[in-house]
Formats: structure tokens, C-alpha cells, sequence
């Protein structure tokens, strides 16, 4: 196990330099860089300002060097300065990871909880009135995109029913109850998403485990059902399960921008599509790069749990 | 009834309680299937009883229905099939209309299972002492301590090596036959009364096989049990078995003592069943295996009468027309369903002595394959950390040093376990794998290791028929296209002809030449297999190389391929490299045979040779343990002590050392066992000759010392 | 090691002179059917609009659904129905043009990295690990960001993004037969590497591939959407939905047909792709042990 676990992360290291790369090259094709940005309509084209300015920062040395002094740099905690806040990254990111954390890992969590009971149960009545149901609305859930649910949400719940704010804003007030009748709606949006993936795949994986041998053996054995379905059938059906939510994590951190958008949230996908807009690269480059190391370590945690899950696993 | 299941205990049957009393009472049941909505009539009116004390066979090929009437004794049929008529009594119990709560005391407890494939049957993720732990537990009033020592004994008593080791490990890490063991463990945990087999031993090597049917033996006597065994094996059934009742496509047909039937079997389909399986006296040369010819019927749309007269020699038309009853022979459980029985000739158990045989002089022969000390080592991939510490480079010595001649037009059979690197053996001459060390030599031409390093012409020589016929055919290309191709690929026919070509070829395998638009789904086992063996053929080859192609099939249908194969070899005059692990199978076919084991050869000769004292030891232990389904002989019984060693690195001397019955010392682990010549017969053992020549036939006709040959 | 028979014993031997009909699922049913529908918009919808898409009408502006506006009409006074038509064109076209690509140089990929292996497979793999640690949204975003904001950027940031997920389960399902028996005999014979992987291996692999397109179909709606939502894909005038909604927001408590109805029209259609998707899977996976 420990062998397995020295050699994921040996990969996750590559990956990350791998990602880093990629991003840093991504944006190079950017047209025009920051620089332009700023100085756009301010200067005339070419020479003089722009030269000097690129050189304050550092956009005139070759590319490898440019990569790898980011990449140092950030290694060593430095993520930069952003161009458009004219401001230090690092803890504006921090600041707006958090923000986004409070919406992700709430909706994470109540999704898998709920789609293990709902997954579960549906698989046990295969065509009964449950199942059927569940089938429609998770079918209903994979389809509406986070910012039409979001919109919808909005129109029903705070302005036709007023229960909740339209916009999410953490100004005012603290505490638990207030950040979660303030976050619900978005939450909610995220949680649904990812519950209807995660519901499909649980269904799915069960009734198939349901069919194996070693589920016959355990019925032949005399065991009750509950311990049939939750001790021998769950945890092998776990095992797609597993991968599916770490891919939910992944698309939930898109998700996130949309949500970010339609609720007016200050968070990081918020942050992404502003750095994008601005031109602003050294703030791009570091919060894709958070957000993908990300959504990295949630591969490697869902890869620790597959090996805890299967015994086969852990020797390769 | 529920009071023999005492609080807190096991109990088992009182003695006086044992011995006559049926266990297990099915009368008249009828289990049906719906795929697609279509009603599939898999089991009709089967009536059996198991005595206490007893061991019942059901025997049948595969679509017999022997499987389901063992599920549903049980309820234990998936959600696919139903029982539609009929009950099954546990002791004076009604199985069928117990509630779930009282099934399930039963279940796993007083009734229990061993099923086929032990791998699947266990749960991958959970350790296997737990496992067993689990039927303890919910069964009995034991906790904690108490129930980890059941476990312990129970792992001892099915001869596990290291309990306390072995409770901690998963299924995967275990073998085939110490899976088997576990779930054996798991099914006498609580004493059971009733235990059914549903094919136990399918799967295991023939050694594994015959420790396991000791083990159950002897657990069944320690443990007062009657067994219900499900197999298609007539060998195991003869050794193992009280009395057997023979299925054919949802009936019983015959049933009866093992005694009777096996000497004089009432129901045509019994007598061609004993007949159509090759025996250690046939060989090829005598004459060919009697094949039943015909498919199973299609259960959804049966014609009136009896359901075998359609394949059945001697059906006559009174055998068409009335629903055929079961006619008592000798008491109320020995019967045999057939209204001609009595008509037909007496049954002749078909003693072929030895006669004076065309032998062929092995070095008379061209040789077409001339293989040279062929090593064939896979090196294990080390990681990093391995790399690091300076670990040595390991091997796994699939193949280690072979040499041997094959003749054109002949036939030389390896045979060994698994394991033992016959199949390795076989991809390597064939170009899936590269040898490491030694030469092939293919008609004075070296072989190149790989396929496609080969030419045109070496490839199109050499052939090779797989093992499983669900795999070996396209599931995307019809029959046609399927054996057309060689066809195409060698320039063997021009477009125009490629057609009659096609045809010619279906029909030397015995298939309609419609069959070219086919596809596979469409064919059964036996038929597929054909196919492979038309498209290896359609390359007009001089060497084949049969990788165990009628392991995956039923015995009726392995007599059909077999007939067909040595047919095919007469008219084509082409070699074969018949790789197998079936004994009687590879006595009949070959005209030569190559033991191996761990990589090396242990013996090699005629099968006349070969079966007969002297032997190599491994041999010697391979003979004893299959199972002929021939009550007039005897058998010896050796079994191999310790586990199969390692085939990574393994140590010098003699492979077989650890685990042989006869070592004579420190000599066989030290040194490479010398070559002992009998002429073209070959044995490499450390054993001299004088005590090699003075050893006993394995098996011999009973009551004298002739061996079976 | 040997199984001796396959798990239905009955139906494997037992002749079967007539294929019995197969029954179709209804949710491919209901799928083949709608996503033909949306299909036939996509194709003629532009040509039967009542109005242009871009037509304003500044006397009806934000009007309710009316006779006149089936839909209602949005805050220049633009038809919604009209505009809701013509986006399906728009949405199907780079859905589906998006999704062709990334299937078709997946499957590629798939193929050749599966069945050569070595050195190959193993830097293909590790570059398609690099560009799916990106969660698929941001990743199209970075690329259209790159690229610029137009239609064709979408549809090939959506490209890029569904090759590696696409490679991954060719390459999975590659891997399953690359040992098994008929493509072993085809190695005996010689034949080369294009003949198996096309000839051999691709034939067999379409199942997992054609519910893989599917499944990548519905997301490519979303990402289509998504993106135009967030100002990356179609550019206004052009009458995308996700556009539509993003730019009718304000109205959104007001004049909720602006919104809902291009939101309908979204759901709608990845429903109808995700019901085909699943049809597939259920129709491919009976087929195959029915007639095993």
C-alpha cells in the first residue's frame, strides 16, 4: 500500500508540472499580453512605453525562463502580482477559495450522502415506483445547467416565495445560519447537479454487483438482506462510484463559475472569468493552476479510496 | 424441525438418525426461463431424493438443466428462472413455501453450497477468514474468540497450510484450489446436512481435483453430510459417487447405483455418453470415438415424445409419438426413461485390449519441428523502489530448456498442469511470444520469434486452434469471412473461387456450407470450434498448434471434434502440437507424448510408452489421480504433499523435488535430473533404472497386473 | 483458467433457427425520436420563423406570450420564439461539430495507444492525464480565452477537451481485446498493425464508442451553452440560448419567458440527447447477451 501511494504521488508531481506547462503555454497564445491591456488607448503602438513595461515585468525574457522563474516562484509560495488589482495574488486566491470551498464542499458532501441512500434504494426496487421516479428526476438533474437551475431557482425562491436572497453576499453577518440561508440556493444548485451524476452511476453500479457470485454466496449463506446489500454488494459497487465523484468534483469546479456568476459570488471561478477579461496573466495562470492541482489531489484522494476499497488494487 | 439447530450449538445428526433417511425430496419439479418474454422450458418433471449418508450425482451435458434443479433446491434461482411446478422437501421441510426468515435459517446452515467457480464466489474485497466467520456467526450463538477458533479449525480441517496466515489473506492472493477450499470451509462451518456441489472441481488441475474429492470425502464422513453433486465428468462420478441420476435436456433420464449403471447402462443416451469419452486403451488408430451426432433440441419448442430420440440410434417410432414414463428397473430409485431399453442390445463395456498397433518409430519420421533447448523467460517488471535497493533481476521460467521433434503428419501431445508452460510453449513455436534462449527449426529454417518477423510462407504453415471457442471467432465477421481470409491473405484462391473454397472447407469440418453467412452468436461451442479449425486448415498448414481446444467443450461434443481432427490429419497430412491436460484425451489422439512440468520436460514417448511403468513420478501422481468412469479397473493413490514452488527464479535440480513421492535425496535439488533413455522413450529423472523398472502400473484391469493402456 | 460453458447454459446450445425480434427500449425510443425533432429544427427552423432573429420590434418590447409572439419577445423587442428556433441550429451544429471532432481523433488515439502500447501508450496517456486534471469548463474557457470569442473557438475548445475522455475509453476497451484469441490468430497469420486495429479490433469497439458519443453529445450542449452564458462562445447579436439567458437577466423576475424559454429549449435537449445515450447503452449491452 505504501509502495502504491509513493508512486501516485510521484505521478501527481509530474502532473502538476505537466498541467503548469500546459497552462503557461496555453496562455502565451493569448493575443496581445497584459501589457497591451493596460496600456491600450493610453500609448501609442510599439516601442518605448511597451518595451519599458515589459521589461519591468519581466515579459521580454525567452519563455523557458519566464516558465520556469513562475514555476520557482511558485514552488516557494509566490504567486505573483495581478496586473489588473495591482495587488499581490496569492491572498486574493486564498480569499476566494475559501469563498468557493463554502459552497463546494457542503454540496459535496450532502450529494454523496444523499446519493448513497437514493442509489441504493432505487437499485433494490429495480422498476418499482422509486426507482422510476428517481430515474426521471436524476435524468431531469444531469440536464439543466448549473445556471439555468440557478436562474430558476432565483425566480422561485427569492422572488416568488422570498425565502432566500437573490444574491449571495457574505457582508453582513456572521455565523453558521446566516452564511448557510445566504449560501442554500447555490448549494442547492451544485448539490443537485452532482447528486443526479452521482445517483445514475450508484444505481447502475448496484444492480450490476446485485447480479454477482459473491452476492449469490452471501444470499446462499443465509445472511440477512440488509447485510447482503450494505456489507457485500455496496462496497464493491462503491467502486465505480468513487471515480464518478471524483469527476463530479471536477466538473463542479466549473460549475462553480456558473453559479459564482448567476448568484453574484465572489469566489474563484468568479476570479478565473475576471482574469480572463482582464487579460490579467499572472492572475489567470495562478488560479487555473490552483484550481487544476485542485482537482488533482481529489484524483489521488479518490484513488487512495478505490485502493481501500478493492484489495487488488494496491499492489500495482 | 428447527430444534436441530440448538441454541449456541452445532448439533449433527445422531448416528441411529443417519443412513437412509432422504435429506433432500424433489418431486416432479418444473423450472422455466424467460429471455425476451419467450418460455424456455429448461427442467420438466425431474423427481430425486438424497438419502442421509449418500453422495447423488446429476450428471449432464451443458442445457441439460442439472444446475438449475440444484439452484432451486435451494431457492437460490436468479431472478431469470421460476419454479413452476413441483416441491422440495428438506427432511419433512416444504422448502418452497418457507417464509424468508425461515429460509434463511436454514440457508448456509443446514443446506449448503459449494459452487463452480470459487474465484467469482468469493467477495474480492473482504478477507477470507471473515468470510467464513460470517456463516458462523449468523448461525450459531458464538461470538468474538469462539468464532475466530471455528474458523481456525475449519481452515485446518480443509488442509490450508499457516490458519492464522491464511484467515488474514483475500481471495485473490489464494490459488484456484485454495479458493475452492475456502468456500468448502465456508459450507461445512455449520454441519450441514445437505450439501450440493455444483461443479466443484471444473477448472482445478487434475491433482488439485483429486485432493479435493479426498477432502470432501472425508469431511463428509466426519461431518455426517449427504452431498447432491452436479458435474458432467463420469470419471469423478464413478470414483466419488454413490448413485447417479443422468439429466438430457431437462429430464432425468436414467438413474440409478453407480455400480449398475456404469456396467450396464439402460438409456441410449447413458451408453453413448461412456462411449463417446476417449479412454486410456483407445487409441486412434482403433477406431474413431462414437459422437452423438444432432444438437440439444430447442427448449422452447419441443416435440412430442421422448426429448432424446432425435440423436438416439436406436429410436424407433414409437419413441416419437407418447410422452415417455420413467420404467422401474430395480426398486423405486433405479430407473431409466426409455421405452426401448430392454430391446436393445446388452451393453459392452468394449475391453479393447492391446492389440499390435501400426507404431510408427518416432525417428523414422522427418522431423517437420525440431525444437532446441527453448527458454522462454519473462522478466517481472521491478519498480522503482526495487530498482533502488539493488534488488536482482527476477525471471519467471515459463519455459526452461524443452527439446523435442515433432514429425510431419504426427501428432505430439504436451501435456501438463497449469502452470506448467505448455501454453507458453505452444505461442512460442506459433510467433505470439519470443524465446530468450534455444532454437526452433521449422523444415531445416530457423523460426523467428515473432510472427511477423517470419515469411509469408513459415506463417501461412503454421497454425494454431485456441482454446475458448467464444473468443477465438470475430464476433463481427460471419463465418465466410472468418475462414476466407487465410484464403485472401495467402493467395490461396482467387476471388472467384474463394466461394467453393469456403464451402469445401465448412464441409470438412462437417458444417451446412450455408453456415458461410453466419455469425458466430448464431453458432453453438462445438460449431464455433469448427469454424477455427476450418480456418486454420484453410491455410493449407503443415504444422497446427491445438491449444486445449476441447477443454471449454462438452464431452459429446469434444468425441465429434476429436474425430474430426484425426480426420482431417489423415487427408492433409498435417502436424499437430496438441497442448492438453486432459489424459485419456491425449492417449487417444497422439503418437506421441511430452510430459511437462514447471518448464521442463519430465517424460517423453509413444503413449504406450509413456502410460506404462517406467515412469517419471509426476506422471506416476497424474495417472492416479484422473478419473475414469470404468468400475473395472484399479487405480493407484498418490498424492503430491506441498504446494507448486515458484516459477520466478527458481531454485537448481529437479522441479519436481519438492512435492515428489519418490525423491531419493539431496541429489534432486541440487542437481538437473539426467536424461535416462529407453530408446525413443525418454525420462528425465535422478531415480536409476532398476528401481524405475520395477515400478507398479498405475492403472490396472481389475485383479491383475496388466496395466490400461 | 477453463470455464467449461458460459453462464446461460441453455441458451447457448439450444438452436435457434428464427432471431426472435428485439425489443427496443423506450428511453431510446423517446431519444431517437426527440433528438430528430430537434434535429429537423436545426435544419429547416431558420426558413419557417416567423421573424428574423435579429428583427426588433421596439413597440412590443418584453412583451408576454402572445398569438402574435408565440414566445414573447425579449427587451429590443426581438420574437423569442424565432430567436429560440434559430439558436437550436446554432446550438445543434456546434454541439454536434464539436463532439465529431473530439470523437473522431479520440478514437484514433484510442486505438493506436491501446493496441501498439510501450513507450507510445505511455506518453500518450500521460499528456491526456495532463489535459483531463482541468475540470472541462475552465479548460474551454482557457482555450476559447486564448483563441478569442467566437463560434469556431467553442466548438474546438469543446473538441480538445472531449479528446483525452474519448481516447480513455477507446483505449479501455482496445486494451479488452488486444489479448483476445481472434486477434491473437490474426497476429499468427501476419497480418499488420492497420489491418487488426481497423479491421479486427474497431469493429467490436464501436458499442462503447457510440454510447460514449452520446454521452459526450449532452455534454457538449452544456459546455456549448455554458460558455456563451459566461461571453466566451457566440457573440450577440447571434440568438444562442445560453447568450439569451445571460443577457436577459435583468428581466429575469420581471419577464421570465425571456429566460425560461431558451432555458426550456436547453433541457429539452440535452434530455432528449442523455435519453438517447441512455437508450443506447441499454439497447447495446441487451443485444449483447442476448445473443451470447
Amino acid at each position: 500500500m505504501l509502495y502504491f501511494l509513493i508512486r501516485r504521488i510521484g505521478m501527481l508531481f509530474l502532473t502538476l508540472v505537466g498541467i503548469s506547462a500546459a497552462i503557461f503555454l496555453i496562455v502565451q497564445v493569448l493575443p496581445g499580453d497584459a501589457v497591451d491591456a493596460m496600456l491600450e488607448g493610453w500609448v501609442e503602438e510599439s516601442g518605448g512605453a511597451y518595451d519599458i513595461l515589459r521589461a519591468k515585468l519581466g515579459l521580454d525574457r525567452p519563455l523557458y525562463v519566464q516558465y520556469f522563474s513562475w514555476l520557482w516562484n511558485i514552488m516557494h509560495g509566490d504567486l505573483g502580482r495581478s496586473l489588473a488589482m495591482d495587488a499581490p495574488i496569492a491572498p486574493v486566491l486564498l480569499d476566494r477559495l475559501g469563498y468557493s470551498l463554502r459552497l463546494a464542499i457542503p454540496a459535496l458532501i450532502i450529494a454523496v450522502i444523499l446519493s448513497l441512500i437514493l442509489g441504493v434504494l432505487a437499485a433494490t426496487r429495480p422498476n418499482g415506483w422509486i426507482d422510476n421516479l428517481i430515474t426521471v428526476v436524476t435524468l431531469t438533474g444531469v440536464s439543466v445547467p448549473a445556471f439555468v437551475s440557478g436562474s430558476l431557482f432565483i425566480v422561485i425562491f427569492a422572488s416568488w416565495l422570498q425565502w432566500f436572497p437573490s444574491t449571495s453576499s457574505l457582508t453582513e453577518g456572521e455565523g453558521f445560519f446566516h452564511w448557510a440561508y445566504v449560501l442554500a440556493m447555490p448549494i442547492a444548485v451544485l448539490a443537485i447537479e452532482a447528486l443526479a451524476h452521482l445517483v445514475r452511476i450508484t444505481r447502475s453500479s448496484m444492480i450490476e454487483v446485485l447480479k454477482s457470485p459473491y452476492v449469490r454466496t452471501a444470499k446462499l449463506k443465509g445472511l440477512p438482506r440488509w447485510r447482503v446489500v450494505y456489507v457485500h454488494a455496496l462496497r464493491n459497487a462503491m467502486l465505480p462510484t468513487v471515480t464518478v465523484i471524483a469527476f463530479n468534483i471536477g466538473w463542479m469546479l466549473g460549475g462553480v463559475v456558473l453559479v459564482e456568476q448567476v448568484f453574484s459570488y465572489p469566489g474563484l471561478g468568479s476570479l478565473v472569468l475576471y482574469s480572463i477579461e482582464q487579460r490579467d496573466i499572472p492572475l489567470l495562470q495562478a488560479s487555473m493552476f490552483f484550481v487544476a492541482a485542485g482537482y488533482c489531489f481529489a484524483n489521488l484522494l479518490a484513488d487512495i479510496c478505490y485502493a481501500l476499497l478493492d484489495p487488488r488494487i494496491r499492489y500495482t | 424441525m428447527n430444534s436441530q439447530l440448538a441454541e449456541g450449538n452445532v448439533t449433527v445428526l445422531e448416528p441411529e438418525e443417519q443412513t437412509g433417511k432422504p435429506v433432500l425430496t424433489i418431486r416432479d419439479m418444473h423450472i422455466s426461463y424467460f429471455p425476451r418474454g419467450k418460455e424456455v422450458k429448461a427442467v420438466r418433471g425431474v423427481d430425486l431424493t438424497v438419502h442421509a449418508g449418500e453422495t447423488l450425482a446429476l450428471v449432464g451435458e451443458s442445457g441439460s438443466g442439472k444446475s438449475s434443479v440444484a439452484f432451486a433446491s435451494m431457492r437460490g434461482l436468479d431472478a431469470a428462472g421460476r419454479v413452476m411446478r413441483g416441491s422440495v422437501h428438506f427432511h419433512d421441510t416444504d422448502v418452497l413455501a418457507l417464509n424468508p426468515s425461515e429460509l434463511r435459517r436454514i440457508q448456509g446452515s443446514r443446506i449448503a453450497m459449494v459452487y463452480q467457480d470459487p474465484q467469482t464466489a468469493l467477495n474480492p474485497g473482504y478477507r477470507i477468514g471473515d468470510q467464513i466467520a460470517e456463516a458462523v456467526h449468523e448461525h450459531t450463538d458464538m461470538s468474538g474468540a469462539a468464532v475466530r477458533e471455528r474458523v481456525l479449525d475449519l481452515l485446518e480441517e480443509v488442509n490450508l497450510p499457516d490458519p492464522v496466515g491464511f484467515y488474514e489473506r483475500y481471495p485473490h492472493e489464494l490459488s484456484g484450489g485454495q479458493q475452492q477450499r475456502v468456500v468448502i470451509a465456508m459450507a461445512f462451518a455449520c454441519n450441514p446436512e445437505l450439501l450440493i456441489m455444483d461443479e466443484p472441481t471444473t477448472g482445478l488441475d487434475v491433482t488439485t481435483e483429486a485432493h479435493i474429492l479426498d477432502l470432501v470425502t472425508k469431511l463428509k464422513e466426519s461431518h455426517g453430510s449427504a452431498i447432491l453433486y452436479i458435474t458432467h465428468n463420469l470419471g469423478v462420478v464413478a470414483k466419488f459417487c454413490h448413485r447417479v441420476a443422468v439429466m438430457y435436456a431437462g429430464q432425468i433420464v436414467e438413474q440409478g447405483p453407480v455400480s449398475r449403471v456404469f456396467t450396464a447402462p439402460a438409456h441410449p443416451y447413458t451408453r453413448s455418453l461412456l462411449t463417446c469419452i476417449p479412454r486410456l486403451d483407445l487409441s486412434k488408430h482403433d477406431r474413431p470415438l462414437n459422437a452423438i451426432e444432432g444438437r440439444l433440441p430447442n427448449l422452447s419448442e419441443l416435440p412430442p415424445g421422448c426429448v432424446f430420440a432425435p440423436r438416439c440410434s436406436e429410436s424407433k417410432d414409437q419413441c416419437l409419438s407418447d410422452d415417455i414414463e420413467k420404467v422401474q428397473i430395480d426398486g423405486d430409485e433405479d430407473f431409466v426413461r426409455c421405452v426401448r431399453w430392454n430391446d436393445i442390445s446388452t451393453f459392452e463395456f468394449d475391453r479393447n485390449a492391446r492389440k499390435t498397433r501400426p507404431k510408427v518409430e518416432a525417428s523414422a519420421v522427418e522431423p517437420i519441428l525440431d525444437v532446441d533447448n527453448l527458454q522462454c523467460l519473462f522478466r517481472l517488471r521491478r519498480g522503482i523502489v526495487e530498482v533502488a535497493t539493488g534488488q536482482g533481476v527476477r525471471n519467471v521460467h515459463a519455459v526452461d530448456g524443452i527439446d523435442l521433434k515433432l514429425g510431419r503428419g504426427q501428432t505430439l501431445a504436451i501435456v501438463g498442469e497449469s502452470g506448467c508452460g505448455k501454453t507458453t510453449l505452444g505461442r512460442t513455436i506459433v510467433g505470439l511470444q519470443t524465446a530468450t534462449d534455444g532454437t526452433m527449426t521449422f523444415e531445416d529454417k530457423l523460426l523467428e520469434g515473432k510472427a511477423r518477423n517470419r515469411s509469408n510462407d513459415v506463417r501461412r504453415r503454421v497454425q494454431i486452434v485456441f482454446q475458448n471457442p467464444d473468443a477465438t471467432l470475430n464476433p463481427q465477421k460471419s463465418v465466410g469471412e472468418t475462414i476466407g481470409r487465410p484464403l485472401e491473405l495467402f493467395g490461396l484462391a482467387e476471388e472467384s473461387a474463394r466461394e467453393t473454397r469456403v464451402a469445401d472447407l465448412l464441409q470438412s469440418v462437417n458444417l451446412p456450407a450455408h453456415y458461410a453467412s453466419r455469425y458466430p452468436h448464431e453458432l453453438s461451442g462445438g460449431e464455433k470450434q469448427r469454424v477455427a479449425i476450418a480456418r486454420a486448415f484453410a491455410a493449407d498448414p503443415d504444422l497446427i498448434v491445438c491449444d486445449e481446444p476441447l477443454s471449454a467443450l462438452d464431452v459429446s461434443v469434444q468425441a465429434a471434434i476429436l474425430n474430426l481432427l484425426v480426420e482431417l490429419q489423415k487427408t492433409t497430412n498435417a502436424a499437430y502440437l496438441f497442448i492438453s491436460h486432459d489424459l485419456s484425451v491425449v492417449r487417444y489422439l497422439s503418437d506421441q507424448v511430452a510430459v511437462m512440468y514447471m518448464g521442463r520436460l519430465c517424460e517423453i514417448g509413444s503413449p504406450e510408452e509413456v502410460f506404462v511403468p517406467p515412469y517419471h513420478p509426476y506422471t506416476e501422481a497424474l495417472l492416479s489421480a484422473i478419473s475414469l468412469p470404468d468400475p473395472n479397473i484399479d487405480q493407484e493413490s498418490i498424492f503430491l504433499e506441498g504446494s507448486v514452488p515458484s516459477p520466478v527464479n527458481p531454485k537448481p535440480g529437479c522441479r519436481f523435488a519438492s512435492r515428489c513421492p519418490r525423491k531419493i535425496g539431496d541429489i534432486c535439488e541440487t542437481e538437473n535430473p539426467p536424461l535416462v533413455s529407453y530408446g525413443d522413450h525418454k525420462i528425465y529423472c535422478h531415480i536409476p533404472k532398476e528401481e524405475l523398472d520395477k515400478m507398479r502400473p498405475v492403472i490396472r484391469y481389475q485383479g491383475s497386473e496388466d496395466p490400461v493402456v | 483458467m477453463s470455464d467449461s460453458t458460459s453462464e446461460h447454459p441453455m441458451i447457448d446450445e439450444v438452436e435457434r433457427k428464427v432471431k426472435p425480434p428485439r425489443r427496443v427500449p423506450t428511453s431510446l425510443v423517446i431519444g431517437v425520436s426527440l433528438v430528430f425533432v430537434f434535429i429537423v429544427v436545426a435544419i429547416i427552423g431558420p426558413y419557417i420563423t416567423p421573424y428574423p432573429f435579429d428583427q426588433f420590434h421596439f413597440a412590443d418590447r418584453l412583451a408576454a406570450p402572445s398569438a402574435e409572439f408565440w414566445l414573447g419577445t425579449d427587451r429590443y423587442g426581438r420574437d423569442i420564439f424565432s430567436r429560440v428556433i434559430h439558436g437550436t441550429q446554432l446550438t445543434v451544429t456546434m454541439a454536434g461539430t464539436g463532439t465529431i471532432i473530439g470523437v473522431s481523433i479520440g478514437l484514433l488515439i484510442g486505438l493506436f495507444s491501446g493496441y501498439i502500447g510501450g513507450w507510445f501508450d505511455e506518453i500518450l496517456m500521460r499528456l491526456t492525464d495532463i489535459v483531463m486534471s482541468f475540470p472541462a469548463l475552465l479548460l474551454a474557457m482557457l482555450v476559447v480565452a486564448a483563441l478569442g470569442s467566437n463560434e469556431i473557438n467553442a466548438v474546438l475548445s469543446i473538441g480538445i477537451v472531449f479528446i483525452p475522455k474519448v481516447a480513455r475509453v477507446v483505449r479501455s476497451a482496445t486494451l479488452g481485446l488486444r489479448n483476445v484469441q481472434f486477434v491473437e490468430a490474426a497476429e499468427v497469420r501476419g497480418e499488420s498493425n492497420s489491418y487488426i486495429i481497423f479491421r479486427e479490433i474497431l469493429p467490436n469497439v464501436w458499442p462503447p464508442v457510440i454510447v460514449e458519443t452520446c454521452i459526450r453529445l449532452s455534454y457538449a450542449v452544456l459546455l456549448v451553452v455554458s460558455l456563451s452564458y459566461l461571453g466566451l462562445g457566440a457573440q450577440p447579436p447571434a440568438p444562442d440560448w445560453g447568450l439569451m439567458i445571460a443577457k436577459e437577466r435583468a428581466f429575469l423576475v420581471s419577464a421570465p419567458w425571456v429566460v425560461f424559454a431558451p432555458a426550456g429549449a436547453i433541457v429539452l435537449l440535452i434530455i432528449a440527447v442523455n435519453l438517447l445515450g441512455d437508450g443506447m447503452r441499454e439497447y447495446l449491452a441487451a443485444r449483447k447477451t442476448g445473443d451470447e
